[in-house]
């Protein structure tokens, strides 16, 4: 089966940048996206 | 203090030496210069990499330690903590938290939903100004102070979508079972089926939808597996334009498994298609909710078409564990099923539509919660996974906010819409059975033109403080309430979640248990 495990514990992946004006932390993985309704998870990769 | 949001998992840095000198210990970055002072005390911790998370942090805004996932720390020479001056936040709230190792005091910022746990210790420092430099600026990349010098923190997050990218294709009306709750319009005694100039016009609709990369097209009805021809030739159409767009596309299906047939198998096989069902535990669980006209419980029929399913070889991709009077007492018995089953599920309440309305079978106040509290403390015990664990931690522990239906604004004519057999247009799927919530027809406009409408754009603008209760709710920013589910209830999407006070528990439970596994 090829079962994906999915763990949230720690943000993977953030980019920070850290200046005297501006800090800026941002999230360059391709994430997801799910929906409730009959459907599970879509787009989950 | 203590938080997993926006926390990472350190390491010690490379180009760190370390020098001692009269019971200090300097860390000095090698490459850019810049360095600390520790105790003896705090050296010995980050030697033997005892640190939490907020203590690594301290040394990752100095350069000192490193994210083990990502090395793209990028640090102006401009930028000087000890510079810096902070302030409490007006926007911060706070609420105490019992845990099983102490009192917390929990900052939370409730339009990002951001949280740091103090101390007793970590309280009165806070509330006299006394915290250090870098313990407020931990504070402050989360939301939960400010600065003086209007430094601004800048999140860069992917946002709502603009554009359906998923299509939920009710390819018929008809259904083979008579489920207590479903919230569709559908049923043995219907069975319309889509016409080929719903699925032209569909297709059309959604391979020339502007941003969007990836399609998905999504069988489901009534019952999808009871027009298996309809869906071949629903897909056969893609097959056959799809050279002429730009555009990834995927299927899937969410099937009750009464009907699998080989031509089904053959279908999922021949295309891919990722297969979802809907199940709610074991037999005497399923039999009391997904009936068929007769109000005979399905399951052994259920179960056989599983089986069949995986005789021919097909990967169930999840299950959709619908939560009400029926299971909602047995937990540890639905984990340890569908670990059994090898099924990885998603249990979640009964919204608050259709058939529900007249059989009333959804949870009572507190009943959701803890029935998920008992799943999460099996979490480590199965081997597949509980997709409403990930959804509610992520939300929780992160800046993450994926589920189309725990964010405002939810995915309603964003991420997704829903098309019927006769090319009616809903903005979610939950309202498929729901006339007023039409916002068009495939044969007569396309889906991007439809969701510009004035009504529309305000569905899909739906935010917290359009809302009485969540406008003012300390968990706005990690929550959402069910549009339709809040529709059915109260006759307005403009309400509060029916299960609100479940999901306030569940997000206090998982602050509980993350400081608890994390002590």
């Amino acid at each position: 089966m090829n079962k994906t495990r999915q763990k949230n514990d720690i943000v993977k992946n953030l980019k920070t940048k850290l200046s005297k004006k501006e800090i800026k932390i941002s999230f360059g993985k391709k994430i997801g996206l799910g929906y409730d309704g009959c459907g599970t998870h879509t787009h989950k990769d | 203090m203590r938080s997993p949001w926006l926390s990472r998992e350190y390491e010690k840095n490379k180009n760190v030496v370390v020098e001692e000198k009269d019971n200090k210990y300097i860390l000095k970055n090698n490459t850019t210069n810049k360095s600390l002072e520790l105790t003896k005390e705090e050296y010995e911790k980050y030697d033997k990499e005892l640190f939490n998370e907020i203590e690594w942090e301290r040394l990752y805004f100095y350069g000192l330690a490193s994210d083990r996932n990502c090395e793209d720390l990028e640090i102006d020479s401009s930028f000087d903590i000890s510079e810096m001056s902070f302030k409490k936040s007006d926007i911060v709230k706070s609420f105490p938290l019992k845990t099983k190792y102490g009192m917390y005091t929990i900052l939370i910022n409730p339009e990002l939903g951001s949280w740091m746990a103090l101390t007793d210790d970590d309280l009165k420092r806070y509330n006299d100004n006394k915290l250090s430099k870098s313990e407020w600026m931990s504070l402050f990349i989360r939301g939960l102070a400010e600065e003086e010098s209007n430094t601004k923190v800048e999140f860069e997050f992917p946002e709502p979508a603009e554009y359906p990218s998923v299509v939920v294709v009710n390819i018929t009306t008809g259904c083979n079972l008579r489920c207590k709750y479903c919230f569709a319009d559908c049923g043995p005694f219907k069975g319309e089926n889509m016409t080929e100039d719903v699925m032209d016009a569909t297709i059309e609709s959604m391979l020339s939808m502007p941003k969007v990369k990836v399609i998905t097209f999504e069988f489901q009805g009534g019952e999808a597996s009871t027009n298996v021809p309809g869906v071949r030739k629903f897909i056969e159409k893609v097959e056959a334009v799809k050279p002429k767009y730009d555009k990834l596309v995927k299927y899937r299906t969410e099937i009750n498994c009464v009907s699998v047939t080989d031509e089904l198998i053959d279908l999922v096989k021949e295309y891919n298609i990722s297969v979802g069902v809907s199940l709610d535990g074991p037999k005497e669980m399923t039999d009391q909710s997904r009936v068929d006209i007769n109000g005979v419980g399905a399951y052994d029929r259920i179960y056989k078409g599983i089986e069949k399913l995986r005789a021919g070889g097909i990967y169930i991709d999840g299950a959709v564990c619908t939560i009400g009077q029926h299971n909602v007492h047995y937990p540890k018995e639905l984990m340890k099923y569908f670990d059994q089953m090898g099924i990885s599920f998603k249990p979640r309440p009964v919204n608050i539509l259709g058939r529900e309305k007249e059989n009333n079978i959804t949870t009572k106040p507190g009943e959701w919660a803890e029935c998920f509290k008992e799943m999460h403390k099996m979490k480590n015990d199965v081997d597949i996974e509980n997709f409403s664990m990930h959804i509610f931690e992520e939300n929780v522990y992160t800046p993450i906010r994926d589920y189309i239906c725990l964010r405002y604004p939810c995915g309603a004519a964003r991420e997704l819409v829903s098309v019927n057999p006769n090319g009616d247009v809903f903005p979610c799927d939950g309202f498929k059975g729901e006339k007023a919530f039409v916002i068009g027809n495939v044969l007569n406009e396309k889906v991007a033109d439809m969701i510009q409408k004035p009504e529309v754009v305000k569905l899909r603008s739906r935010i917290a403080k359009d809302i009485e209760k969540c406008s003012t709710c300390l968990f706005r920013g990690m929550c959402c309430s069910c549009c339709y589910s809040a529709y059915g209830k109260f006759g307005s999407i403009y309400r509060e979640d029916p299960h609100c006070s479940d999901k306030r528990q569940i997000y206090i439970y998982l602050m509980q248990a993350w400081l608890e596994e994390n002590n």
